[in-house]
């Protein structure tokens, strides 16, 4: 389960201070979905790298899997990450030195999974993304949409507790989007995986369990 | 939960720098040529100083002079040790004598063959040509040549204020080294000549390279007796122990301030090289890699690029 108590988080511009999120609470049941809807700039992704561990809230507490992951120390924060998180960034964000292989593979050797046993896994999803032919080639041989799927089978090659996706589909044509999403969402249910996808698509937070809509960095609005 | 194994961070790090060809080539070189310079200079240094200490021993002095030796004493029992050549000297102090103009002189005894081969006055001839051991014969400097009005072939006359000492002598060259010391009052001759008139003796001696003239000094101080003494090129010409010195000092001032450039832009160019890749370290920290992987991850880079380098 998922807890977000009260969290609230600042940021320092050229505009003097900006409230990004203000007491946002709300409970997420494992191995559901939740889509947190708003318009560009009203916190998703403020909201999803307060759930990751990504950016520390100056108020709040937020509980995974009940770990209060804000009072574990760097290090505890970092390896609790690693094991039970996995994240789709809107851009991808592949390793750039690595190829599609090395990248699924990436989140199995720092979690200590055996080399031939990280490799029949990396097959298994390059195979389901349908990237198999594409494994030796670097992240700039790829094309948007392959960046976007290859980004959601590292994310979930772990099979962490929670897959955190930040606009996965914002960068991509609507029907690279619409597949990127149903695969994301037939990996993650396989898996029983606990899902926050931050999104304006309305046709993809009809596919979520739960609605946060949040707008100027408060909870509007919160559909089960 | 354990941190990675270190083989991981290698690997990824090597592949990160393979597959970064270019930059890394370009720091490679980078520290190449920063070392290369810093090892040149070093050398340089060391070079130059040793180039000038060969070039002045060599002229005239050797590495030692011994004072006051015995007639019973043998070149041979100077060789110790890192020594590679003594020359025997035997220096009698007289007048020159050419037609009514007179000079006084130091006559310098010496074995022209061997002189030959480890002085390098016979450079410096600049009329004439050097002594040979068989010729009763002269070699004089240029400004005591002007002074006695003599040249190449003349005979001259030298005393030591005994008549029964007079030496003549033919002119057979006139040298110039420049050094005020050699140019004024000293004249050479075969030491055959002198033999009978002088029995005390100098060595000069000449020693390997990178042998300190100091300790064989006190090789000599624990062989021999107290009454002979040894003195080091740096005792008989403090000008140029000074002016090494001073080159040292100037040199390390130098190679100090060019290795702090160059460390402060080698440091630079790794921190671009960091700052280039932030991006990745980015990812892998939400990736839940830790601050001590990334900065073991950081090092293992530029330790293999200084590798490569070296």
């Amino acid at each position: 389960m998922i807890e977000l108590e009260k969290i609230s988080k600042e940021f320092r511009s050229g505009r003097g201070y900006v409230r990004a999120l203000t007491d946002v609470s709300f409970t997420l049941e494992r191995g559901k979905t939740a889509a947190v809807v708003g318009k560009s700039g009203s916190g998703k992704t403020t909201l999803l790298n307060c759930i990751g561990g990504l950016e520390r809230p100056e108020k709040g507490t937020v509980i995974c899997f009940g770990a209060d992951i804000y009072s574990l120390s760097a290090k505890k924060l970092s390896l609790f990450q690693r094991k039970n998180f996995g994240f789709v960034f809107q851009h991808g964000n592949l390793l750039s030195y690595l190829t599609v292989f090395e990248n699924i593979a990436f989140p199995l050797w720092l979690n200590g999974i055996a080399e031939k046993q990280a490799q029949l896994r990396v097959k298994e999803l390059l195979k389901k993304i349908g990237l198999s032919n594409a494994q030796a080639a670097l992240p700039h041989e790829l094309s948007g949409g392959e960046i976007q799927r290859v980004s959601a089978a590292r994310a979930i090659a772990h099979s962490p507790r929670l897959l955190l996706a930040d606009e996965p589909t914002a960068s991509l044509d609507t029907v690279t989007g619409k597949n990127l999403i149903a695969l994301m969402f037939e990996m993650g249910r396989n898996q029983g995986c606990t899902m926050v996808i931050s999104t304006h698509d309305p046709e993809i937070s009809r596919l979520a369990d739960q609605i946060i809509q949040i707008k100027d960095g408060r909870v509007i609005k919160e559909t089960a | 939960m354990k941190t990675t194994p270190i083989g991981f961070w290698v690997k990824t790090a090597s592949l990160f720098l393979f597959r970064s060809g270019r930059s890394t080539v370009v720091l490679s070189l980078m520290v190449v040529a920063a070392v290369y310079t810093l090892i040149f200079l070093s050398s340089l240094a060391v070079g130059v100083n040793d180039a000038m200490i060969r070039n002045s021993v060599s002229l005239y002095s050797g590495h030692i002079t011994g004072f006051s030796l015995s007639p019973w004493l043998k070149t041979d029992n100077l060789f110790v040790e890192g020594v590679v050549g003594v020359l025997k000297r035997i220096s009698i102090p007289g007048i020159l004598t050419y037609e009514g103009n007179i000079e006084t002189v130091t006559l310098i005894g010496v074995n022209p063959s061997a002189e030959l081969k480890r002085t390098a006055i016979w450079k410096k001839i600049i009329a004439g040509k050097y002594l040979q051991a068989t010729e009763q014969a002269i070699l004089l400097s240029q400004p005591l040549a002007e002074r006695l009005k003599v040249k190449y072939g003349d005979v001259l006359y030298f005393s030591t204020g005994f008549e029964k000492n007079n030496l003549q002598l033919k002119l057979s060259g006139i040298y110039k080294t420049g050094i005020d010391q050699l140019d004024r009052g000293i004249a050479f001759c075969p030491l055959a000549e002198i033999a009978d008139m002088h029995k005390i003796w100098s060595a000069t001696i000449f020693l390997n390279e990178g042998v300190e003239p100091e300790s064989v000094i006190a090789e000599y101080r624990r062989r021999l007796a107290d009454t002979y003494h040894f003195k080091s090129w740096k005792e008989l010409m403090p000008d140029l122990r000074q002016l090494i010195d001073l080159e040292y000092l100037s040199m390390g001032i130098v190679t100090v301030l060019v290795f702090g450039v160059v460390s402060l832009g080698i440091a630079c160019a790794f921190v671009i090289f960091i700052l280039k890749n932030l991006r990745e370290y980015g990812i892998m920290k939400a990736m839940g890699v830790t601050t001590g992987e990334m900065t073991f991850l950081i090092v293992v880079e530029v330790v293999l690029m200084n590798l490569a380098a070296t």
